[in-house]
Order: structure tokens, then sequence, then C-alpha cells
């Protein structure tokens, strides 16, 4: 929390409010709509993604556009609709150009200070299972995989995505299901579903 | 794994997004009541969503991208900035021939081609300046040629406006792609640290135009 008294009332103020002030050029307001919404979209580049790099473009890229477009910017949606919907474009024209590596995003940093942890047990089993989950997400269908981290970590709905994709809600729920379903698998045996490979 | 389990998987993973109607939460909870299998599958999913949530082996996100007075910044502030600028100077001058088609219209200099040619002319062996030489001079050309045909449909008594719009709104966006591209090398080159006079050259060849603005 903040103790700069505008941080803190740009903090309480809605998504579509903080645009507005944004479509008129407040930094402040971009600032705070950033502190709001940037891990949540680097969450999901890096699920989507593993990699750390092209996952720090994709957040810089979204909120520009984000900034760019906020002058026209009018509230019909909810907002993390709107953000997750550039968002989903930069991660995709990046998978256009590669396919993603099953490789885990934390960085060495943070395995440093994983072997330097006294509950070793624990975490290791917990890493071992970011590991699984993270090789078995780079192996899921495009479209399982961005489904289930739109409606997990985007905290989109059901219908946003299907707006997005294209598709029917009924499809959506299957897919999401269907990676979960594969994911779980993972983590369970450190293999895969076989409906993980197919879709709908 | 019985139908009725699998069917309930789904619905499972609906409730866990809050997609269910209340006739699927109740037949889900029916369900439930009496299978234990699928009351693991919702521990199981939960521990799913929770390792795809659990932030502790994300990366934070990188610094908020800084705002400028006039505009906005990033990795390529000034990039984007002056290819916006650029666009809007396309539009600016050739409007003004548009509008102004009465008066004696202007020469149309392409003055990228000065750019492509400076890239080749000096340091010609550097890979970036070539590649972005050898990038821009189509670009150039195709320029050249858009802006001659607006000139000759505007020296026409009937002017075809619809095509010169279009022609226009080509020419934009040639001349962005041209501006992101040179000012691209010049940022590289800023960023290698590159201060020979070739390198200022061709930074004040980026700023100069003949028209008063940036290119």
């Amino acid at each position: 929390m903040t103790n700069n008294p505008a941080e803190r009332q740009a903090e309480l103020e809605s998504d579509d409010s903080l645009m507005a002030r944004i479509g008129r050029g407040d930094r402040e307001a971009f600032e705070a709509l950033y502190r709001r919404w940037s891990s949540r979209v680097m969450a999901y580049a890096c699920r989507s993604l593993s990699d750390r790099a092209e996952s720090e473009d994709v957040v810089q890229e979204t909120f520009l556009s984000v900034f760019r477009s906020a002058s026209r910017y009018r509230p019909s949606e909810r907002f993390g609709a709107f953000l997750f919907r550039i968002a989903g474009n930069a991660v995709r024209s990046r998978w256009r150009k590669k396919r993603p590596l099953p490789v885990d995003c934390s960085g060495e940093e943070e395995e440093d200070n994983f072997f330097q942890s006294k509950t070793i047990e624990g975490e290791w089993s917990h890493f071992e299972e970011r590991e699984r989950i993270g090789a078995a997400l780079a192996t899921l269908p495009e479209a399982q995989r961005n489904a289930l981290l739109l409606a997990v970590i985007g905290g989109l709905s059901y219908r946003e995505i299907a707006l997005e994709e294209g598709v029917s809600e009924n499809a959506v729920a299957a897919r999401i299901c269907r990676a979960r379903k594969a994911l779980r698998k993972a983590l369970s045996e450190g293999g895969f579903e076989e409906e993980a490979t197919t879709d709908e | 794994m019985s139908e009725s389990c699998e069917k309930m998987e789904l619905l499972i993973s609906k409730v866990m997004d809050g997609e269910c109607s209340p006739q699927e939460r109740k037949a889900l909870k029916a369900h439930l009541a009496e299978c234990p299998r699928c009351r693991e599958t919702i521990r199981e999913f939960g521990r799913v969503d929770s390792l795809l949530e659990s932030g502790k082996d994300l990366p934070v996100p990188p610094s908020c991208p800084k705002i400028s007075e006039t505009g906005f910044s990033s990795r390529f502030p000034k990039a984007v900035f002056l290819a916006a600028a650029a666009a809007v100077a396309a539009f600016a001058f050739l409007g003004g021939a548009w509008w102004g088609q009465q008066k004696a219209i202007r020469s149309l200099p392409p003055s990228y081609s000065r750019v492509a040619s400076a890239a080749l002319w000096e340091k010609a062996q550097d890979p970036l300046r070539r590649e972005a030489a050898l990038a821009a001079l189509p670009l150039s050309e195709a320029v050249t040629g858009y802006q001659r045909e607006v000139a000759r449909l505007l020296r026409q008594k009937d002017v075809d406006w619809e095509r010169v719009r279009r022609l226009v709104e080509a020419i934009g966006a040639l001349r962005t792609d041209m501006e992101l591209l040179t000012l691209h090398v010049a940022f590289l080159e800023k960023e290698q640290g590159k201060t020979d006079p070739a390198s200022a050259a061709w930074s004040d060849l980026l700023g100069l135009d003949d028209r008063g603005g940036s290119l």
C-alpha cells in the first residue's frame, strides 16, 4: 500500500474512471492501473509463453496499447476483458513466431533462494509440481491453454472468452475442463492425458 | 470412471469459474454427496488452479512504462512518438496539397531516399545499416511512386478524391514503417554507444527533413 495520498486515491478508483483520466493524459492514473493489473498480465503471459523476457515485452506492449487507446475507450465491457484481449493478441503474435518451450519461468535468483530454504522437502514438492504444471501447460493445445489462463488468471467469463476466441461458451467450457484434466494428470503422474492433445 | 462422473467433471470445472447455472449446481451438489471420487476431483482441480495462480514462481512485471508530457514512451519511446509525428506530417503535407489543388502544386521530394542512400553511402559495411538501407529502398520507391500518382491525380480536371484519399493513407503507412525502421537503427546505435561522425550524420538526417519536420 502506498503512502502517497494521490496514489491511495487512485487505488480506490474504478478501472473505467482511471481509463477516463488516462485518456486525458494522466500519468498517475496510468501508473495506478499498471500497479493493479500488471502482475496478472505478467502471470498470464509467463504461463502462456514460458519466457520471462517475452512476457515482459507483452506487459509493456499491452499497457502501451491501453494508453494509446484510452481516449477512445468506452466502458461497454469489463476493463479486464478489454485488457486481456490486448494481452491475448500480444501473446498470440508470439505464438505464431515460435512454439513455447516447456520451461519454468522462475529465475535463477529464486532457485538460489530455493536451495537455501529450510523447509526443503515441502519446497521441493512444490517446485516439482510447478515444473510439471509448467511443462504440461506448454504441451496443451493453444486454444485450451489460452481459455484456461484467461479464465483462471485473467478472470474472464466464458462469454468474454467465447467472444474473443470466436467460439461458443460450451466450447470454452469444454476446453477449460480438458485443460484442467490434463494438468491434473500431469500433477498426479508426471504424464499427460490423451484428451489434452485433441481439441473439440 | 462412470459416464455420470465424466459429465460432473465439466460441471466441477464450470462451478470453479462461477459459470454453473442453478440447475447444474443442484445436480452437482447431489452427485457430490454420493461420489467421493468427484469430491477428490474438486480438490485436484483446485490444486491446478492454485498452482497456475501462484505468483511465487513468476517474475515480477517490468517497471511501468514512462509516459512523457507529450505522449508515451517505452523501450522505443522516441521512435514510436516520431513515427506518429511523421504520419501526421505526411497527412498534413499531402492534405494541404489536396485542399489547395487550385494553387501550384509544390514538388514532392522523396526525402526517404536520402535515408536509404545515406545508409549505403555511409558505412555500407555496417550490417545494421546495410540491412536498414535494403529494407528502406523499396519503401522509399513506393512512397515516391504514390506521391507522383497523387500529384498526377491532383492535376486532373475531375479529381478522383477517393483514390487520392487511399493513396494518402498508403503513403502515411509506408512513411511510418520507414520512420520506425530508421529510428530503430538509430536507437540500437545509441544503445551501442556509437558516437562517431557517421552516426552523428545519421542522427541529423533522422531529425531533419526538407519540409522542416521529422522524416
